[in-house]
């Protein structure tokens, strides 16, 4: 901090304010960051300003960015419905499994009066299986994992039977299935008609 | 008696886009690759053992020209492709029948991508082999591993564009792969996806990871690779039989000894 030069000799005295000017602060053997950060001594204005600043501009650009990265999942999908009719139980032979390749759900009537669903889509990597009437087994193309007809694993790289579904009966006699299966476990739910 | 040529090169239009002037001496050489924008990025002289084809089997260089012709194919087919359904798989068959030439650059592109996995995979054994990632190329090496990632990822959404059988089961089981993993699998799963299942959303935003993200991505770090390479001194060459400099291309402060 430069000295102004005394004008003429008579100034050449130290004044009140020990030779500073303006704005100058008086600095002693502490420099003011030294005081300011000292336990117990609250931030100067400038400094609580520039925090809230900093503080204020950090909430922005972390905001910016969760928004930015919620944009990237999607909150409306067009998906076919997830409940669905699939005709009386009249339109099902007994001792039959059907396929309904649209939705991908085996419907099987077992003994009289009794039906059940199971998601055709693997456990395995999703590929889509297929009922074997003659070997009475479901048998995936993809990598050959096989179950029973009641979705139970048989062989393969499968980790697990088919996902069993929900099904229910409607007001006017229509069976319905809810083919919500992911996390769907292996118990058979079987639908009394 | 001045020729035409030399008449030529005396106007200002001439000088104002050709600014070197006249190249007769090494500093009006070194200085004209300098004053470009697009050869500035190489540097002036190489070591001549670098370019010996033995040295690297200009693997590095053929990756990248690899990479320009898929993108300047890539550009051609975008002109008649639509990353819709079905127009996709339309959009194919026109590509290989109807077009003129398209079934020649959607081959090229094809070929391209499949030599550039291969190329880059032979590129990193050379390089392993060489020793170039021993200090102070250590983290370039690292670069060239997310190459590598990032030319395998481009690869696996090009894939799914054609939209026939083998696109969408090949996606179908990769994204159920993905979801596979903990914790975050089928937030993973759904990001990619665009949906719970394989949809119309999966094949735009495999498109577009396609054609912008990655390619812009793989751009920006093959700049920083070769920046970095430039840097360390150029190539690194295999060792010779006989050189008695086991760690040539170290850094004296970088060696162990």
């Amino acid at each position: 901090m430069r000295r102004k030069k005394p004008k003429n000799e008579e100034e050449g005295r130290k004044d009140r304010n020990s030779g500073l000017e303006g704005n100058e602060q008086h600095r002693g053997p502490l420099s003011d960051e030294d005081i300011q950060n000292l336990p117990g001594i609250d931030p100067s204005r400038r400094d609580f300003l520039y925090r809230v600043g900093v503080g204020a501009l950090s909430i922005t650009a972390i905001g910016g960015g969760l928004i930015t990265a919620d944009f990237l999942w999607p909150d409306v999908v067009k998906q076919p419905p997830i409940r669905f009719t699939i005709g009386t139980p009249a339109d099902y032979p007994p001792n039959s499994v059907t396929l309904l390749p649209e939705q991908k759900v085996f419907v099987v009537r077992a003994v009289e009066g009794y039906f059940y669903a199971m998601s055709a889509i693997c456990p395995h990597l999703g590929c889509i299986t297929k009922w074997w009437k003659d070997l009475g087994e479901v048998r995936c193309p993809c990598h050959g994992s096989r179950f029973g007809v009641k979705g139970e694993k048989i062989a393969g790289p499968a980790p697990r039977g088919l996902y069993q579904l929900q099904m229910d009966q409607g007001r006017r006699g229509e069976l319905i299935v809810d083919n919500d299966w992911r996390d769907k476990d292996d118990t058979v739910h079987v639908l009394k008609v | 008696m001045r020729t035409k040529k030399e008449k030529i090169m005396d106007r200002p239009v001439w000088k104002s886009i050709f600014r070197t002037g006249k190249v007769d001496s090494n500093y009006k050489r070194a200085l004209l690759i300098f004053n470009n924008l697009f050869l500035h990025f190489l540097p002036v002289k190489v070591r001549k053992e670098s370019m010996r084809f033995s040295a690297t089997l200009y693997l590095g260089f053929i990756a990248s020209i690899l990479f320009f012709l898929l993108v300047g194919t890539g550009v051609l087919l975008m002109l008649y492709y639509r990353p819709a359904i079905p127009a996709a798989y339309y959009d194919m068959k026109n590509l290989a029948y109807v077009v003129t030439s398209g079934k020649f650059f959607r081959n090229m592109h094809r070929w391209a991508a499949h030599a550039m996995v291969a190329i880059v995979f032979l590129h990193m054994l050379r390089v392993f082999f060489a020793g170039a990632y021993k200090p102070p190329k250590q983290f370039n090496w690292v670069i060239g591993v997310c190459l590598f990632l990032l030319t395998l990822l481009l690869s696996y959404t090009g894939y799914l564009l054609p939209w026939d059988q083998l696109a969408y089961w090949a996606v179908t089981v990769g994204t159920n792969i993905v979801g596979y993993t903990p914790v975050v699998g089928r937030d993973l799963q759904y990001l990619l996806l665009g949906a719970n299942e394989i949809s119309s959303n999966t094949l735009i935003r495999f498109y577009v990871l396609h054609i912008v993200i990655l390619p812009g991505a793989l751009f920006t770090l093959l700049g920083v690779h070769i920046w970095r390479i430039r840097k360390d001194g150029g190539i690194t060459p295999l060792l010779h039989r006989f050189s008695r400099e086991p760690t040539s291309g170290t850094l004296p402060e970088d060696r162990e000894n």
